[in-house]
């Protein structure tokens, strides 16, 4: 928890302020920016975040940010604020993966309900993404072998029997690699091995 | 004899406006002169010389500088002198004396009653002319309305964050008074900033009668600038102003000048249509008064736009009434300025006004 970022990006002070006392009030830690350039990327790496954005700011469009910024930290759910939002202003921020679309003057609550939801979000993602960077390690220290063994189980369905004599090899071999695979990726069942080869070339 | 008029409006102005010291007693000083002239030639004179319609033209004179009713008094002196010089003109005959002094009498009434007449229908020409000039403001609003809304929500939005951190500052353990101290002033800052938003822009809607005042005329320009820079931040426009120093006060009506600057950077902006759009606002004293210039780096206007665009009902804007700049010119010109237009190199236009200090035409 404590390790949760808001950042905001508003070119208008007050509301950068406002905001910055807002998160204060209930304890969560913040990054205000003027710009989104004043944005490192440093500041989000590894940690839980939500972005608060503006969508209109001077020079630069925030939907447009949003879009870009969006294809590089998928895991940064962002709540759009805007002075004077119009619909396909808030159709597009939507369809681009925006969490929430909150007009000023909003609610307090509203926004605090928003970014509670985000930072979820944002942790639930990078929690699955530290458990596949996880399971890709435990893929990657398989002998060539054993993966070899694994495609005909997740793949072709085979029996240790028929991966044997499809090798050459005997079935006592075949079921010790097996058994040293699952160990290996922490798989209990081949139903678990096989989602897991599923998430596998999901990535 | 020189009270206001009763009507306002632009010619409200001609009376309103400070006149010359010379203009302000010469008018009156010839007028009274030209009477007692009349009024001894047509006494001196016998019965058969009608000099007394020559009070016609002190009626006329009159109107030039008084109001309804001070016009009325003078048309029924003019009538009350020509009575009595036909009582103290001893010469001539007496009929053609009495006939004489009736045409007189007749003429003089007629031309003060033309006089009126042609009085009340400027008067109400000057309030349908104000009146356009309020709707083409609150047009000019509307345009740029999207940007006045956001600009607004902005101080609303911080208000409405702040009070909820004062809230939870309030109710926590311990309570955070410090922070909830200090946040009350950004609460009362941003209400100010709110507050002086919506001010700007009734000035400009409301009804009220045209006002001169002595104005700086770049607070004035700023004015007008704070409530279009929202828009051109967002479109990226740079706007700046370089205000001249010890410029001069003018005598001028605020809100009529804010629409004049407003009007024109709007068109500057709608000429823009690349991203490194640049609009510049020079003030500088000038002989008698004070140049300002409106520069912007858009597409420009043709050379012969350049010479109607003042006219009424003359636009290049899709949907465009073609209004403003034609109440541009006659408020500037109801000013005792000049409004002009040119090409700028290279690309681009540049409105030039000139406003006197005097507020009558040079």
């Amino acid at each position: 928890m404590s390790d949760d970022l808001v950042v905001v990006i508003d070119d208008d002070v007050s509301v950068r302020r406002a905001l910055g006392n807002l998160l204060d009030s209930v304890g969560l830690t913040h990054l205000a920016c003027a710009a989104p350039e004043d944005l490192s990327e440093a500041d989000l790496a590894g940690r839980p975040a939500c972005l608060v954005l503006d969508v209109r700011m001077p020079g630069c469009n925030g939907l447009d940010f949003h879009e870009a910024f969006a294809a590089r930290h998928p895991e940064v759910p962002v709540i759009f604020i805007t002075g004077h939002g119009d619909v396909p202003m808030s159709v597009r921020a939507m369809k681009a993966g925006a969490i929430e679309f909150l007009t000023k003057p909003f609610r307090e609550q509203d926004l605090l309900d928003a970014i509670y939801a985000g930072l979820a979000q944002s942790r639930q993602r990078l929690a699955r993404e530290a458990e596949h960077d996880d399971l890709r390690r435990r893929h990657a220290s398989l002998s060539p072998r054993e993966c070899e063994v694994m495609a005909m189980i997740v793949d072709e369905g085979l029996q240790s029997k028929q991966i044997a004599a499809k090798l050459g090899l005997s079935e006592i071999t075949v079921k010790l690699c097996r058994g040293s695979l699952m160990k290996k990726l922490g798989a209990a069942s081949p139903v678990d091995l096989g989602m897991m080869a599923e998430r596998l070339k999901g990535a | 004899m020189s009270s206001p008029r009763e009507h306002h409006g632009w010619r409200a102005y001609a009376a309103a406006r400070p006149l010359g010291q010379t203009a302000r007693w010469l008018l009156p000083l010839i007028t009274v002169l030209l009477a007692g002239a009349i009024f001894a030639a047509d006494t001196l004179t016998d019965y058969e010389i009608a000099a007394a319609t020559f009070y016609v033209v002190v009626v006329l004179l009159a109107s030039r500088f008084c109001g309804m009713r001070a016009l009325l008094a003078v048309a029924g002196a003019c009538l009350g002198l020509t009575i009595l010089s036909y009582f103290l003109t001893h010469d001539g005959n007496f009929h053609t004396g009495i006939i004489n002094t009736a045409i007189s009498l007749l003429a003089i009434g007629a031309v003060a009653w033309l006089a009126v007449r042609s009085d009340q229908a400027q008067g109400r020409a000057d309030i349908a002319q104000a009146q356009l000039a309020r709707v083409t403001r609150i047009t000019t609003l509307g345009g740029i309305g999207a940007a006045i809304a956001h600009e607004v929500n902005q101080p609303l939005a911080a208000i409405v964050a702040n009070a909820g951190a004062c809230r939870r500052w309030m109710g926590g353990d311990p309570p955070r008074l410090d922070r909830v101290a200090a946040t009350i002033d950004d609460i009362e800052q941003d209400a100010t900033r709110a507050s002086a938003i919506i001010a700007r822009v009734r000035n400009l809607i409301s009804n009220a009668a045209p006002r001169r005042q002595r104005s700086d005329i770049n607070d004035t320009i700023r004015q007008a600038m704070a409530l279009i820079a929202p828009q051109m931040r967002e479109r990226g426009i740079d706007l700046h102003l370089a205000a001249g120093a010890d410029l001069p006060a003018l005598s001028i009506d605020p809100v009529q000048i804010q629409q004049v600057v407003l009007n024109l950077l709007v068109n500057a902006s709608e000429a823009i249509d690349h991203a490194s759009g640049e609009i510049g606002i020079v003030t500088k004293g000038a002989r008698g008064g004070v140049m300002i210039s409106v520069e912007d780096n858009g597409s420009g206007l043709g050379a012969g736009t350049l010479l109607t665009m003042f006219e009424p009902f003359h636009s290049t804007k899709q949907g465009g009434i073609g209004m403003g700049l034609a109440i541009c010119r006659s408020i500037v010109e109801a000013h005792g300025g000049t409004i002009t237009a040119a090409a700028r190199a290279p690309n681009g236009l540049m409105m030039t006004i000139f406003l006197p200090v005097s507020g009558i035409q040079p």
